[in-house]
Formats: C-alpha cells, structure tokens, sequence
C-alpha cells in the first residue's frame, strides 16, 4: 500500500481554483518528485496534505488512514514533517531550541537524542551553531535548520518544498547529497522542486504540475527524457 | 530622501529637538508644565521626589502586569486586545467580590478584610479573568483570525464596550442588599451603579520606615512584590516550560508551529488565559492599593498599560517591564509636578511619539530576529 495517496484533490484560495483534482502516490521508501512551474500548485499540494489548507473535495490518505479535514498538528502527529517553502524557522529560538520543536510531539524521548546525533551528523555546520538564534543564519544554515528540523519528528514522509531555493550551487549539491542520505536511511521523501533537472537525479518517480493539475507522471529517467519536459523544465538540448 | 552630509543632518536634528523643547514649554504651560513652580516645589521638599518614586514605581508595577497581557496576545496574534484594560477593571471587581465575603465593618463604620483573604482573593481574580478573556478570544476573535486586522481591532473595541457596560450594570447589584441579608456580600457595592466602589481596608497604612520623611507601606510592597513575583514567573513559564515554548514558536510563526504538532488554537486561547489572569491580578492589586475601583477604570488603565508596552517593544516581555515602570514614573511625577488633569495627556503624548519616531519601541523585538 502506498505511503501517501491524494486521489482528485481540488484546493481553493477563496475563489482561486489553485488545485484541480490532484491524484498521486508515494511508496515506502521511495524519492517521489513534484516539478513544475512558479506558481503551478507544488506548495499549495504540499500544504494541502499538511493540512494547513482544507481541500474542498477529494481525499488524502497516509497507509490508508484518511488525513483529508485534519488540522496541521494532527497530521504531525500522523507522521508527516515538513520543511517548508521560505523555511519558516523560529527567528528568536535557538538552532537548538528549533531542533527540539521539531520533536515537540514525540513520546520516545529516549531516542530524540540519538536523532539529534544523526541530524548533526548531517549537518555539521549546525552543531557548531548550536546556540546561536535561527534568525541570524545565512540563507544555507537555514535551510538545513529546516531539514534538520523536520527529521527531528521522525517522519513516516518527509515533504520537501524547494530545499535548493536561493542556494548557492555548491550548496545545492550538499542539500541534494544529504536528500538521497536520507533516503538511504529508509526515509520517504516528497521533494518539491523548481530545478528539475537535479530533482530527477535524485527521483524513483516524479509528476509535473502545471496549473494546479498534473501533465506528467513516471519514472524519473523516463520524464527527464522526455521531450516536453526536456523544452518546458529542463532548458532544452 | 536629498543627500545631506552627515554634519547637516546631525545640526537639523538638534534644531528639532530645541524647536520640539520650546513648544513644550510654551504649549505645556496649561498642562502644567512650568518650570519655576516646578523647580521651586523640588527645592522646598526634596525629599518629595523619592516619595513620587515609590509611589511611580507602585503604580508602575501594576502597569507592568497589564502590559504584559498586551503585549502576549499582540507577540502572538498582532492584535492590540482593547478589550484588555476592561477584563482588568472585571478583574478589580472580581477581587472586590471575592473579599467582601470576609468583609466587617469596623466600630467607625469603615469596611475591612483579613490580610490572608487578600491574598486567597487572587485567586478567583486571576481565575475569572483568565477563563473571560480566553472566552472572548473564542467569541470574538477567532472567527476573524484570518481577516483584515481592521475587523478583529473592531470586534475588540466592541468587546471593550460591553465589558464597561457590564462592569457599570454589576455595580447594580449593590442594590440587591435592600431584598434581604443572605445578599449581604453586595454591599460593598453600594447603592449607585456607576459610583467608584471602596475597597475594604487590608492593609496598614502606617509607613514602615517610621518617621523617615518617605512612605513606604504595606501596599507598596505588596504591589511590588507580586508584580515581581508574577513576572519572574512569567518569563520563567516562557522560557522553560513546553508549553511556554509552545507560545514562542507559535509567536513567531504560526504555520510553522502547526507544522510542529502544535495546536495553534489551543496555545492563543492559552496565551489569552495568562494573559486574563495576569489582569486580573493586576485588579486585585489596584484594588488593595488605591482603595477604590469604578467601571471606567479600564480605559486610562488601558491606555497607560498599552502605552507601556508600545514604549518597551509591544511583542517584548521585557519591553512591557521597562515601559510600564517608566510610564508609572512618568504619571507619579506628572500627578506631583505637572497637573493630575493632564497626566493621561502626557502619556498618550508619548504613545503618540513613539509611534511616529521609533514604532519597535525601545527594547524593539527580542534579540535575533533578523530574519
Ligand atoms: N495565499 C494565497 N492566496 C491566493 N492565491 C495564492 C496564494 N498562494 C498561492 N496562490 C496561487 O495559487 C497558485 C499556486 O501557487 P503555489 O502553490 O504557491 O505554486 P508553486 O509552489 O508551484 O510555485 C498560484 O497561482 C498562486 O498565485
Ligand atoms: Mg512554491
């Protein structure tokens, strides 16, 4: 049974058609990859399933429980972590102080430790600014902040919306180095994604969004050969 | 903005404040601001102006603890609560009904209550108000959370308008006393509605530094103390508690939070409970410490505490400690010096100028957000 299923899931601002009937699915263990152009749905799908925004109709199911009307805690609690676009960390709360909100609702608290470790193992960059306040790392720091925040819930699915945004690229290639770690480590990742020739590096599957409905979908190798995904995304040649 | 080199620039801003300076001379004349009278008062009694001190910093301290209930609920939900300063005057109420069960009359004929009553008296004021203010948060605010800011500042000036009304229609009941004893316990509200309400004595009222030529009661420390007490706990609430981390995050980013398992709503109503209960404390300490309490206690309650906390950084917890003991200091010393008429004059004057020269107050947001 698939980890994550959305099956036509229609999502609105106001009157703003924003999703037009999404189905997709994420299997266990898999890098599933949700490319497109700015402003084609990816954030919105990937706060939808959240629950920060309500569908109006369809369904969403994580193994099979129904997540559709719960509220973003909830689903939290269901298991799905997020790092979110414009990373949304605590400004005025220490590196350490956001890692622990990330595991705020665990009960294991005997291995949040251990995950802490693990996070820092990934990013050494933020042991080393354990104490420092997130609002004063650069833009890099604070998108492993993010990450690292979101595995310290220790995510059945794990949503990523534009981990690369605004990166330097030696930088892009850390961030994409630690996504397949993760993966890995046995994580499933939804991985959002503007730069998609590097998102279907690293993707088993992926689906193309444009205009709140879906274009395209299938294995990565066969979308990055794909014509129309090579002219529209991938810069052409 | 014309390019002016810095020197220009540094020589136009003194101009300003000495412009600024003259007007408040001339223009403060009939608020009370006339320094030869002011000067001649501080050389006959100096000692006066240590006395204003203690009486600034009493005041100052239940400003304080209104203050922070601004400044929480803006620090999580940006919304300026008006209704704030009447959930305070409830709470006044409140403790004035909690100690007129245990009230006497003494052999003159005045009211008094048992020190310890006082104390168990904060604990339905803090209760009351706390449980009143999450549910106008429910009632009022939450539906519009995700409106303009505009309707919820309204639906809150709403809110304040109602809660006057209440506390002017409970003064009512004081007539109750006339049906028969078993309502004995309104009587301390007297026979007039809207009529100031006295507290029963509590305290003593000699000075303990006996015949030192500054006061210092009972009240003044009492007020200080709690006020010290609450803030203490407060910030340590905040800073170490999950729940207390619970409402930082969610201050700072409220998608984020949700994000994190937190139930957003749940941490604003929770923030509005403290928030409540701390006006409600504040109730209880006004109450012991000027002896009377009137429905319309709550706007100038309001605006000085609101003040206070736009002078130390609304948002700021620290902020709202600073700002309240200055603006405290600020009505004791123009209460004495100036005019007691134009003292809320004053402090909206500097609600007005820290608005238009430096809206983050003095204290700003906390350290680090520069995000
Ligand atoms: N808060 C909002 N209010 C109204 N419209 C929005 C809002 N957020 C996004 N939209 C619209 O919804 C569409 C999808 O946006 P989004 O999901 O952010 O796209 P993407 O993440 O793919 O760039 C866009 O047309 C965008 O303008
Ligand atoms: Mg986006």
């Amino acid at each position: 049974m698939a980890i994550l299923e959305l099956n036509d899931v229609h999502s609105y601002y106001g009157n703003i058609h924003a999703l037009k009937g999404i189905s997709l699915n994420v299997e266990k263990g898999e890098i599933v990859t949700l490319i497109g152009s700015n402003g084609a749905g990816k954030t919105t799908t990937l706060r939808t399933i959240q629950g920060l925004i309500r569908p109006r109709t369809g369904s969403i199911t994580l193994e099979g429980e129904e997540l559709t009307r719960l509220p973003a805690h909830e689903v939290n609690r269901r298991g799905i972590c997020q790092s979110p676009e414009g990373r949304l960390i605590f400004p005025r709360m220490t590196v350490l102080e956001n890692l622990e909100m990330g595991a705020f609702t665990r009960t294991d608290h005997s291995n949040i430790g251990q995950d802490l470790e693990r996070v820092f193992g990934l990013f050494p960059r933020l042991k080393e600014r354990v104490k420092q306040k997130g609002g004063t790392l650069s833009g890099g720091e604070q998108q492993m902040l993010a990450m690292a925040r979101a595995m310290m819930g220790n995510p059945r699915l794990l949503l990523l919306d534009e981990p690369s945004m605004g990166l330097a690229p030696l930088l892009v290639e850390t961030i994409f180095d630690t996504i397949v770690a993760l993966n890995k480590q046995g994580i499933t990742i939804l991985l959002v994604e503007q730069n998609a020739r590097m998102a279907l590096s690293i993707a088993n599957r992926g689906y193309v969004l444009q205009t709140g409905e879906i274009r395209l979908q299938g294995d990565a190798a066969r979308l990055r050969d794909d014509e129309e995904v090579q002219k529209t995304y991938l810069g052409g040649h | 903005m014309t390019e002016t080199n810095p020197t220009t620039q540094r020589a136009l801003r003194i101009l300003l404040i000495v412009a600024i300076g003259y007007l408040a001379l001339l223009i403060g004349q009939p608020a009370g601001l006339d320094v030869g009278r002011i000067i001649t008062d501080v050389a006959t009694t100096p000692t006066n102006v240590l006395q204003q001190l203690v009486i600034g910093l009493a005041n100052g301290s239940i400003i304080v603890i209104i203050a922070l209930g601004y400044t929480l609920v803006y620090g999580i939900i940006e919304l300026v609560n008006f209704a704030h300063g009447e959930v305070f005057m409830l709470g006044a109420f409140t403790s004035l009904m909690a100690l007129s069960i245990f009230t006497t009359t003494t052999a003159t004929g005045g009211l008094t209550a048992p020190f310890w009553a006082a104390l168990l008296g904060f604990i339905p004021a803090m209760l009351v108000c706390g449980l009143l203010n999450a549910g106008i948060e429910r009632l009022a605010y939450r539906r519009l959370r995700n409106s303009p800011k505009l309707a919820v500042l309204i639906s809150a000036i709403g809110m304040s308008f109602i809660l006057q009304n209440i506390g002017l229609q409970f003064g009512a009941l004081g007539k109750l006393t006339q049906v028969g004893p078993e309502f004995q316990i309104f009587q301390v509200l007297g026979s007039n509605n809207a009529a100031p309400k006295s507290f029963p004595v509590v305290l003593s009222t000699a000075n303990l530094l006996g015949d030192f030529p500054i006061r210092i009661t009972q009240a003044d420390v009492l007020v200080m103390g709690t006020a010290l007490v609450l803030m203490l706990t407060l910030n340590w609430f905040v800073q170490n508690t999950r729940l207390g981390k619970a409402m930082r995050a969610t201050a700072q980013n409220r998608d984020a939070a949700a994000m994190m398992g937190i139930n957003v709503d749940q941490i604003i109503a929770l923030t509005f409970l403290i928030g409540g209960a701390l006006a409600g404390a504040a109730g209880m300490m006004f109450g012991l410490y000027n002896g009377t309490v009137v429905f319309t206690m709550g706007f100038t309650a309001g605006l000085r505490s609101f003040t206070a906390a736009v002078l130390g950084g609304i948002g700021n917890i620290r902020g709202a400690a600073l700002g309240g003991i200055l603006i405290g200091l600020l009505a004791a010393f123009s209460d004495q010096y100036l005019a007691v008429r134009w003292t809320n004059a004053w402090v909206f004057l500097i609600l007005v100028l820290v608005l238009l020269f430096r809206p983050t107050g003095l204290l700003g947001q906390e350290s680090g957000d520069k995000a």
